[in-house]
């Protein structure tokens, strides 16, 4: 199992988000990824945590700080891939995948295809903030701002994604917690799975046995040194 | 209003960041947790973690940072409660004034503790000053790398597992992280945070006139190499802080309050002959706002200072001049050299410099109550800079 890290960022900074309802402010971008390489994660994904609120303003003058990154580590990028030509001008950047989500609900979009074409499957990371509502798994379609039942995903598009990021939006920013139920889900039984939101540890059986390709920290990662051995040990 | 918290005032410019969320920041959002956490759990929480280093083979359990200031007189009165040994270790800024010079070795005598002062090569140090004032409008950036890594290296060099800071500053004012995220001292804290991104390579760029070879502990040290050996802890994660209540108890230890014109706070950075003085200038210059406006901020939070004092409070201060030809005169800057430094660098700040020395017209009588009550008595330094140590004055 890989293991890396999360990191939000928007209009030009990086925020920690506590229970998908608050955001503290985390520091620059470059002294993070910095510090992830010292402590030799396997991967970083960068996401706009971005909902109905986005614009091609906010956007590219993300995109134009995203461009000069110094990293070596493997790097993925999503948030406010909306369209093709966003896609396309996000080549300059130095990451290797793109994550989408809200394009997972969709029945008239060939982005996702599109996009795979473009960069090739293994470049398609697909997105799933979750949380459970009566014990049914309900996924955030951040177009609309609201929570939706899985049966609303489109399988067509989940299936162009090489690896599925599963975030618990309840527990991310808690220690010690991430909801299991998530495995239970018939089609996310069959697919690769990274995991983020909340720092449960796994041991080996349960990462065999749910497929879990990556486990990816969130805040906590920064908030000891050394922390990403240290919550992968428990 | 947008660009500040409705609740304390605080602006967005803050240089940790600040996160408003209808109309109320991280810091004042952060700060309820203190109302509301189990604060005895919390403090069993900190004994287990002080077991471990309390087996180790070292000679002390810990290091505490010290500077003199009140805030150390409280932290090292809690971690004796701990029943730990402590060494404390103090880095010389140069900038202690007659008062810091007494508070800090009241601080070793009064407790009775092993202590070490670090004295940096001065020639390098005021180099290293005037390259940041240079640079970055920044006078303090030198002597907080070296407060925040010669306490690790020397923690490092002779086993000692841990290192008990007091405030986490970015939680207190900015509330970065929860109490609960126990967050620990960290280069990328560090950095972050104590430096405001400017470590020594970035600030040394190709234009400081410094040899490199006495640069050693404004690096911190590499983390591989510290690995498991060292852990740095904030006890403000582990019980509700409140810095004035508890610096007000500190004079109980020997603590001497200084008076200054620039805020009401009389223990902070008590001693210091830049804080309130050219720092302060410089804070403005950089981010528009003075420390007076972190005080507030924190006693509004503590519910002894209502919005509208507030706003009288701050009028009262916000216009205050300040008298830094001295640090110029200290540092070695020619007359004219200053004038080139005002001329030049400063901006919006030309209206808050006197060109002569301020008598301190310090009172607490003008306080809301609660906050009187914990304003006590102050004194005025009778001499800036004093050069202790090696005694040295180049």
């Amino acid at each position: 199992m890989r293991k890396g890290a999360i990191v939000l960022f928007k209009d030009g900074y990086c925020f920690q988000s506590y229970g998908w309802k608050f955001l503290r402010p985390l520091g620059k971008l470059q002294n993070i990824l910095d510090h992830l390489e010292e402590y030799e994660v396997d991967e970083i994904s960068i996401i706009r945590p971005v909902r109905m609120n986005d614009s091609d303003n906010s956007f590219y003058s993300d995109l134009k700080i995203l461009s000069k990154l110094k990293t070596s580590t493997p790097i993925s990028f999503g948030g406010g891939l909306l369209n093709y030509q966003r896609v396309k001008d996000s080549r300059i950047l130095p990451f290797e995948r793109l994550v989408f989500s809200s394009q997972l609900f969709l029945n008239d979009s060939d982005l996702i295809k599109k996009s795979s074409e473009l960069l090739g499957r293994q470049a398609i990371l697909g997105c799933l903030p979750f949380k459970f509502v009566n014990n049914d798994l309900n996924i955030f379609d951040s177009s609309e701002n609201i929570f939706k039942p899985f049966n609303n995903l489109n399988y067509n598009q989940l299936d162009l994604c090489d690896e599925i990021l599963t975030y618990d939006t309840h527990n991310e920013g808690f220690r010690n917690s991430f909801d299991k139920r998530i495995f239970e889900n018939d089609y996310l039984k069959k697919r690769k799975i990274i995991i983020s939101g909340g720092a449960l540890s796994f041991n080996k059986y349960e990462i065999s046995e749910f497929n879990i390709a990556s486990k990816l920290i969130e805040n906590k990662v920064l908030h000891q040194e050394y922390s990403i051995k240290r919550l992968h040990e428990k | 209003m947008k660009n500040k918290c409705k609740n304390c005032g605080y602006p967005i410019t803050h240089p940790f960041g600040i996160a408003i969320h209808q109309g109320i920041c991280s810091g004042c959002t952060t700060h309820n947790e203190k109302y509301e956490l189990d604060w005895s759990n919390r403090y069993d929480r900190l004994n287990e973690i002080i077991k471990v280093t309390k087996n180790s083979k070292s000679k002390y359990d810990c290091i505490i940072p010290v500077i003199g200031d009140a805030e150390d007189y409280f932290v090292v009165s809690e971690v004796l409660k701990l029943k730990l040994n402590p060494l404390l270790v103090s880095v010389n800024s140069y900038f202690l004034n007659d008062i810091g010079w007494k508070n800090l070795h009241n601080l070793f005598t009064h407790f009775d503790l092993d202590s070490i002062v670090y004295n940096p090569d001065i020639v390098t140090y005021k180099e290293l000053i005037r390259t940041s004032l240079r640079k970055y409008n920044h006078m303090l950036l030198p002597f907080l790398q070296l407060h925040t890594s010669f306490p690790v290296h020397y923690a490092e060099q002779n086993n000692i597992p841990l290192i008990v800071w007091g405030a986490n500053q970015s939680i207190e004012q900015v509330g970065k992280f929860s109490h609960l995220d126990e967050v620990e001292m960290s280069k990328w804290s560090r950095k972050e945070h104590d430096l405001f991104n400017v470590d020594i390579d970035t600030l040394i760029g190709n234009g400081a006139q410094v040899n490199e070879r006495h640069l050693n502990y404004y690096y911190y040290p590499k983390i591989q190499k510290l690995g498991k050996k060292v852990k740095g802890i904030y006890l403000s994660n582990y019980m509700p802080w409140d810095p004035l209540s508890q610096n007000c108890s500190t004079i109980d230890f020997g603590f001497t309050p200084q008076k200054n014109n620039t805020t009401f706070d009389i223990y902070e950075r008590s001693g210091s002959s830049v804080y309130y003085g050219i720092h302060d200038l410089m804070k403005f210059e950089r981010i528009g706002y003075r420390k007076i406006n972190d005080h507030i901020a924190r006693e509004i939070r503590h519910k002894r200072l209502s919005f509208s004092e507030a706003q009288v409070l701050f009028k009262e201060q916000e216009e205050q001049k300040v008298y830094i030809k001295p640090f110029f005169s200290w540092l070695g800057v020619t007359d004219s050299g200053y004038q080139w430094f005002l001329d030049h660098r400063i901006k919006r700040s030309k209206h808050l410099i006197s060109n002569e020395p301020i008598s301190s017209k310090f009172t607490n009588q003008t306080l809301p109550h609660l906050l009187k009550e914990l304003i006590k008595k102050a004194y005025d330094p009778e001499s800036e800079f004093i050069i202790y140590g090696k005694g040295i004055d180049i």
